[in-house]
């Protein structure tokens, strides 16, 4: 028997525990070169310990939506690119669900010092906090808006479901046809909340 | 008689002044030679003998260390998400009265438009669908016939539109007000 061998051999099985670069939903569903540009972002993503299932996600959806192989890479790559960079603005400490929940924030135009003003906020799930905010932007809420009335109503105590129950409302409002800076306004009277001057010079 | 072999013995053996460089060369060529000795052993084939019961053993050492490692990576995603870690049960429906078939997709079934189908409700054009998600931010859409992608349009639209189709953004919360 010779050992020396053997614990190469084993060594050598223990190399690909994670998994990622085998996904076999990326094997199955797409084209070879777009596989190898995808993975090549997804390792460089998990060597650099982001989270990599948003990355599988993004690549899947391009599959799903029929979408050509270099729009694939490029949406990849852009979503990797704000992962890093919510990671930046929160920090290595961040969660998994906070990095991507900011990353999404980012790529809807929210700023990294908003982020970190969001995250500056007591108490509650981060993750959270940092949803909200990109879905209150999504609706059309500027970002210095919604940053500032998260960050406020986090430190006056406001936990996660009375943030969720806001973000609702404010869909709700918006859905009828209110203007999205009144209708945050509107749903955040009554709490200690200073907000920026509007931006959108309506009444 | 011993004492004479004893004697002879202990006497220093007499050298050339060569044989400290012969020495020293022979002790630095064996080392150069290790490295070479070490790349052909790894490039040979090697035979190894081993019980069926010490593979066995091995087998199950390596699949339980890569089970231990990729459990302790999904432990700690779930640790992430929002509040509670157990899946929520969230109703779709969507109002489409010339749809012949709905498909929910989304980030939660890898986008695949085969895995979620909603259910007609009736004749009036109502589909729905209750599925299980994990707390969390969600991204979705409907996909009609097969070839037409929609939004939900009581759900936030995603503006950054990767493929030209828009997502819906569904937010699942573990805690309750």
């Amino acid at each position: 028997m010779n050992w020396s061998t053997l614990m190469l051999v084993c060594c050598v099985m223990l190399i690909p525990v994670s998994g990622w670069a085998q996904d076999e939903r990326l094997v199955r569903r797409l084209d070879p070169e777009v596989r190898e540009a995808v993975l090549a972002l997804i390792d460089s993503a998990g060597l650099d310990r982001l989270p990599v299932e948003p990355l599988i996600d993004k690549a899947l959806e391009g599959v799903s939506k029929g979408a050509p192989g270099e729009a694939i890479v490029r949406a990849v790559r852009d979503l990797r690119d704000a992962l890093v960079g919510s990671r930046d603005a929160l920090g290595r400490d961040a969660g998994e669900a906070a990095v991507t929940a900011g990353a999404a924030a980012l790529r809807l135009g929210v700023t990294q010092a908003h982020l970190r003003d969001v995250a500056a906020g007591a108490g509650g799930n981060l993750a959270v906090r940092l949803s909200v905010l990109a879905d209150l932007v999504a609706l059309g809420v500027p970002d210095d808006t919604a940053a500032t009335a998260l960050l406020a109503l986090s430190r006056a105590g406001a936990v996660d479901a009375q943030l969720l129950e806001l973000r609702e409302r404010v869909q709700r409002d918006v859905v009828a046809g209110v203007r999205p800076s009144v209708a945050m306004r509107l749903r955040l009277r009554g709490f200690p909340v200073s907000l920026p001057p509007r931006r959108d010079g309506g009444s | 008689m011993l004492d004479r072999i004893a004697a002879e013995l202990r006497k220093p053996v007499a050298g050339d002044d060569a044989l400290d460089e012969r020495i020293m060369h022979a002790v630095t060529a064996r080392s150069t030679a290790r490295w070479r000795r070490l790349a052909r052993w790894l490039v040979r084939p090697q035979q190894l003998a081993l019980a069926p019961a010490v593979l066995a053993v091995i087998a199950l050492a390596v699949a339980g260390i890569t089970f231990a490692v990729e459990h302790g990576i999904r432990e700690v995603t779930s640790a992430d998400a929002l509040s509670s870690d157990h899946p929520q049960l969230v109703q779709f429906v969507m109002v489409d009265s010339s749809a012949s078939t709905v498909a929910l997709v989304g980030d939660f079934n890898d986008w695949d438009p085969e895995a979620t189908s909603l259910a007609a409700e009736g004749a009036n054009g109502v589909w729905a669908v209750t599925v299980p998600l994990a707390p969390g931010r969600h991204q979705f859409a409907y996909l009609v016939d097969g070839e037409k992608w929609m939004t939900d349009r009581n759900a936030p639209t995603t503006r950054v539109d990767d493929f030209g189709k828009p997502n819906s953004v569904i937010l699942v919360s573990g805690s309750r007000p």
